[in-house]
């Protein structure tokens, strides 16, 4: 889309009586890419994407779309559109009649209104379906006709407010690939906010992660999977089992740790000094084998085995607490009770401030 | 500056230079002003001030002067939002000040000329001008406001809110504040000794019928609330049990009977008890003839005004109980019922408490509708004193004693505030319908035996007595004179609204007709607008965020617990002098209706917008339609339901409201119930009954017609996922 816009908030706050939602915030969201804002509930993520859109007004900070200072103008005011969770279609009006809504406004003729209107549900696969009742569709279907009434205004910047919460896991894969396709094939500006961090990797070319109303980190997908910043990010993303572990030296990008008895090389960390540090080692990077006594190594005793079909998720106590390992169904898993010595895969570990 | 702003400032400019400033002898919607436009009666601000040696009003100008030094700065700059946001108040404060300050006689506080030197010039009641000017720097303040992010930038919403705030000031705080203040007014001046004379006064407060003698308008006004209050409750909750949780055949009959007495006007109930059982009543008259029992006058006092209170509130507890015995989940007691509780253990343990809440809102809701009823206290009251009436005598008969009237209308008010603020407290923060977005597809358990047949026993003989009430009312609009004579005559009618052709056409030769134009009239303009203006206020009640939005809600609300003959006695003390003048035309009962109905409006639609998703209007303004936009093309569609109930609501009450009206109404003005009610004190019964069944007729009429125009919504289902 020729419109599309960058995004920039400098430092913005927004405060709700006492409590401050959204606390001195800055990033940038590049213009055609999409960005997704992703954090537990009450982090300030749908705050911040609704401040974009004009339903909240900063409390403080500048927002810019493209060059222009949007701080202070309504909703109605700027060149934004929203597809909601509850995906808000007017029950009162006809898919068409849906989405050509935003387009009456303007000096569109009627019959342009309406051809762009059947533009947009084409181009979500739903031509033909113009003269349904809202209630007359399935959920994805519904999506699809939010989707199309935010995108047929051509707008600067498209923001998706958890769109596929209300759809089952099937649906959500493929609305979200439908999503991602579209905002690229018409290089959208698009600001995606969800709490599913699956769903984040999945679709975003930069992916902000928020915490009690600030940025924990921002990068690209890889970045944040590979490299967390912090013990928060390590568990929010891809969930890590969090180890106490001294830094013994420091090469670059890359640490060598200790671990209770054990030694890692060639750890990924982002700027620490040799010192004690946490270890987030991902459940899939966990090797076990049978304890042999007098060995080095970390050793931990199994609590529990859950078969899943493709994986055994095993629950293993230690001196560092409960950890979680993820081991292929294809080998025999240890007994319950049995105790086991963890080596570490290569990948799937990183250094991240205690 | 926004466009819209610069639209007001134009309107600003046009008030002050082309528009009559003051109010003119035929009243706002006469034209003969245009033919002497210049003369001292009709000129605008600019020549008041310049020719007819007003001078004060030269500021009005000057501050309207300065946006257009601002006027092509851009939206949102700074110094323009602070100029417009300055000029918006110092305009108003300016209007205000002088319209106070300098009254029908100069000077209106004693103080000024000493201050000020003496004043040549005067000035009567606000006009067209003056409502233009003042719309202007309200809404150039609210464009500044806007501008500056407050309210998410949306200018319609913060103009609602401020046009809502201004309106409720005027027309509910000022002619309160008027009343308390008023119960210190002597002769001369104010005196706080006067006033807390007035206050402790043993006509009020005394606790002498202890003792054998006479107690105090307080406690006899207490003790009637509490009684009909119980009443009430007991019956309305007999009716909505029997109506929601027992398979009675005859619902619908059911519902009309609980529902007739609302739009009924206020005195019919008591007219109907004095033609039954008064002292030549159709069952005194029966007693005395078959069994010799004297006939008395038991029924004018406690006893009477009590059985007509209930007989005319019962409804009301009918409305709220129903709501509530339908929102309690059946599901709880599907669960109690599988812990092995017995019906009457199911009853007592679970469906009773859930109601609990609802049993104190409709207690203190019939205490309120106790305090405020005139209409039957006017007939029936004898030598019972309530307040309502009290208030009334002490300023129309050969008391007229504004002060002592003032006292008792503070003593009213207080009462209403207290019960008020009780409810709004009870049931603030307690959410006692438990109806969720879920399903809930199991069934009510059924009531206990006793339960069962104690509903029996008090409604079935309360649905007849309802019947005989209303069978005698339609009786006696038919015969020559009810008690007397029975013979059938179509009279009353003829003598009320009778037509003759003349030889100017028609001739509106009944006597009613000029009142019942008057009512029709203010009634339709004062419905759309209590449903406009309630609703706009439910809307950003349920939808907008600000500071102060509590005490706005509560404000909004607290016309509603303010007795209708408090509000009459205010309005006649408030709108008899300028600023704002307005006693013995239309708008002041117009203004009057609208502001006691909004509640009403705004519970409606409170209800109706807490079932819409938000992200339907919010969707409805990122595809860049603003609040009112989104209002018409959204909100409204969603919400007709609402609409019709506020329209209605609006309408009947328009009609049927008499507490207030008998304070406002002029000969010239006449409403339908005070015209009625002046029939009542000629004994002129036949009359009167027939002007009611009339109204009656009339209000089913709209009713059913308003259901036809606006419409239900048409929805497959709610779409939005809760």
């Amino acid at each position: 889309m020729k419109k599309a816009a960058a995004v920039a908030f400098e430092s913005v706050s927004r405060r709700f009586g006492n409590v401050l939602a959204v606390d001195a915030v800055t990033f940038r969201v590049e213009p055609g890419t999409l960005c997704t804002l992703l954090g537990p509930s009450g982090c300030g993520k749908t705050t911040t994407l609704r401040m974009i859109a004009g339903l909240e007004l900063p409390s403080a900070g500048r927002i810019l779309i493209g060059d222009r200072d949007v701080s202070r103008l309504s909703a109605a005011e700027r060149d934004v559109t929203m597809v909601f969770q509850s995906y808000a279609l007017f029950p009162h009006m006809n898919v068409i009649e849906n989405v050509g809504y935003g387009l009456a406004v303007g000096n569109l003729s009627r019959e342009e209104q309406r051809a762009r209107a059947e533009e947009g549900l084409r181009k979500v696969g739903l031509a033909g379906y113009g003269t349904r009742k809202p209630s007359e569709l399935s959920g994805g279907q519904q999506q699809r006709v939010a989707v199309a009434r935010a995108m047929v205004l051509e707008p600067q910047v498209l923001l998706f407010d958890e769109p596929l919460s209300n759809l089952d896991a099937k649906l959500r894969r493929s609305m979200r690939a439908d999503i991602r396709a579209l905002q690229r094939e018409h290089e959208i500006t698009a600001v995606y906010v969800t709490h599913d961090q699956e769903e984040a990797l999945a679709v975003s070319d930069k992916v902000v992660v928020m915490r009690e109303g600030r940025i924990a980190q921002e990068g690209t997908p890889s970045d944040l999977y590979e490299r967390p910043a912090d013990r928060f990010v390590a568990d929010f993303i891809g969930g890590a089992n969090l180890l106490d572990a001294e830094i013994v030296a420091v090469d670059g990008l890359f640490a060598t740790a200790r671990v209770g008895a054990a030694t890692v090389e060639r750890v990924p960390q982002h700027g620490l000094k040799p010192g004690p540090a946490t270890l987030a080692i991902r459940p899939t990077a966990m090797r076990l084998s049978p304890a042999v006594a007098g060995a080095a190594g970390l050793v931990a005793r199994v609590l529990g085995v859950t078969y899943l079909g493709g994986h055994f998720e095993i629950v293993l106590g230690s001196d560092q607490g409960e950890l979680l390992a993820i081991v292929e169904a294809t080998t025999v898993p240890p007994a319950t009770g049995a105790a086991v010595r963890i080596d570490f895969a290569p990948h799937g570990m990183a250094l991240v401030p205690r | 500056m926004s466009r819209t702003a610069r639209y007001w400032l134009a309107a600003g400019w046009i008030a002050i230079l082309l528009l009559p400033w003051y109010a003119l002898e035929d009243g706002l919607f006469a034209f003969g002003w245009l033919a002497q436009a210049w003369s001292e009666d009709a000129a605008p601000l600019a020549v008041q001030a310049s020719r007819h040696g007003r001078a004060w009003l030269w500021p009005i100008l000057a501050i309207l002067a300065v946006p257009l030094l601002v006027w092509r700065r851009p939206k949102g700059d700074m110094l323009g939002t602070g100029v417009l946001i300055g000029v918006g108040a110092a305009g108003i404060a300016w209007m205000l000040l002088q319209g106070f300050a300098i009254g029908l006689r100069g000077w209106s506080w004693p103080w000024l000329p000493a201050l000020a030197g003496d004043l040549e010039s005067r000035q009567i009641g606000m006009g067209w001008g003056a409502l233009l000017a003042g719309a202007s720097f309200l809404f150039l303040f609210t464009e500044g406001l806007a501008a500056r992010g407050a309210l998410r930038g949306d200018t319609f919403i913060l103009g609602v809110v401020a046009l809502v705030v201004a309106t409720t000031a005027l027309f509910v705080f000022y002619p309160v504040a008027l009343v308390l203040v008023g119960g210190g007014k002597t002769d001369d001046g104010y005196s706080m000794i006067a006033f807390g004379e007035r206050l402790v006064s043993s006509d009020i407060w005394s606790l002498g019928c202890v003792a054998g003698a006479r107690c105090g308008t307080f406690w006899k006004t207490l003790l009637l609330a509490l009684v009909v209050a119980t009443t009430t409750t007991v019956l309305g909750t007999a009716f909505a049990l029997l109506a929601a949780r027992m398979s009675f055949r005859f619902q619908r009959l059911l519902r009309l009977f609980a529902l007739l007495p609302i739009i009924t006007p206020p005195f019919v109930v008591g007219l109907a008890v004095i033609l039954l059982v008064g002292r030549t009543g159709a069952v005194t008259t029966f007693l005395d003839w078959a069994f010799g029992i004297p006939p008395t006058r038991w029924i004018y006092g406690f006893s009477g005004m009590a059985f007509a209170q209930t007989l005319s509130f019962t409804p009301i507890a009918f409305l709220i109980m129903v709501g509530v015995v339908q929102g309690i989940s059946p599901s709880m007691e599907e669960a109690a019922q599988t812990l092995r509780a017995s019906p009457a253990r199911v009853f007592s343990t679970v469906t009773l408490p859930l109601m609990r809440p609802g049993l104190a809102n409709a207690f203190l809701i019939g205490m309120l509708e106790s305090f405020a009823d005139f209409g039957n206290p006017i007939v029936l009251a004898g030598n019972y004193d309530v307040l309502s009436i009290q208030i009334y005598f002490a300023l129309v008969g050969s008391q007229n004693d504004p002060g002592r009237a003032a006292a008792l209308a503070i003593v009213l008010l207080a009462m209403a505030l207290a019960v008020f603020v009780a409810q709004a407290a009870w049931l603030g923060n307690r959410s006692y319908t438990t109806v969720a977005g879920k399903g809930d597809s199991g069934l009510h358990a059924s009531l206990p035996r006793a339960v069962r047949a104690g509903i029996y026993w008090t409604t079935l003989p309360w649905v007849a007595l309802t019947a005989v009430i209303y069978g005698t009312v339609i009786f006696g609009g038919f015969v020559a004179n009810v008690g007397r004579d029975h013979s059938f005559t179509l009279g009353h009618f003829v003598e009320m609204f009778g037509v003759s052709s003349g030889p100017g056409g028609l001739v509106w030769s009944g006597g009613a007709w000029k009142s019942f134009f008057t009512t029709m009239e203010t009634a339709l303009i004062a419905a759309p607008l209590t449903a406009v203006f309630g609703l706009l206020i439910a809307y950003v009640l349920v939808r907008q965020r600000f500071a102060g939005k509590g005490a706005f809600e509560f404000v909004t609300m607290l016309s509603f617990a303010i007795p209708g003959t408090v509000i009459g006695l205010s309005y006649v003390m408030a709108f008899n002098t300028p600023p704002v003048e307005i006693t013995g035309t239309t708008i002041i009962l117009i203004v009057c209706f609208v502001f006691r109905d909004m509640p009403v409006g705004i519970r409606a639609g409170v209800a109706a917008l807490s079932q819409i998703d938000p992200s339907l209007d919010e969707s409805s303004l990122t595809l860049r339609h603003g609040g009112f936009a989104t209002l018409r093309r959204v909100i409204i569609p969603l919400i007709r339901p609402a609409i019709v109930a506020a329209l209605v609501f609006g309408l009947v009450r328009a009609m049927t409201s008499l507490s207030a009206v008998v304070f406002i109404a002029t000969t010239r003005h006449n409403l339908a119930t005070n015209y009625i009610v002046g029939r009542l004190e000629f004994a002129d019964y036949g009359g009167a009954i027939a002007y009611s069944a009339v109204l009656i007729a009339v209000m089913a009429l709209m009713i059913v017609g308003i259901q036809l125009l606006v419409g239900e919504r048409r929805l497959g289902r709610r779409v939005a996922a809760a």
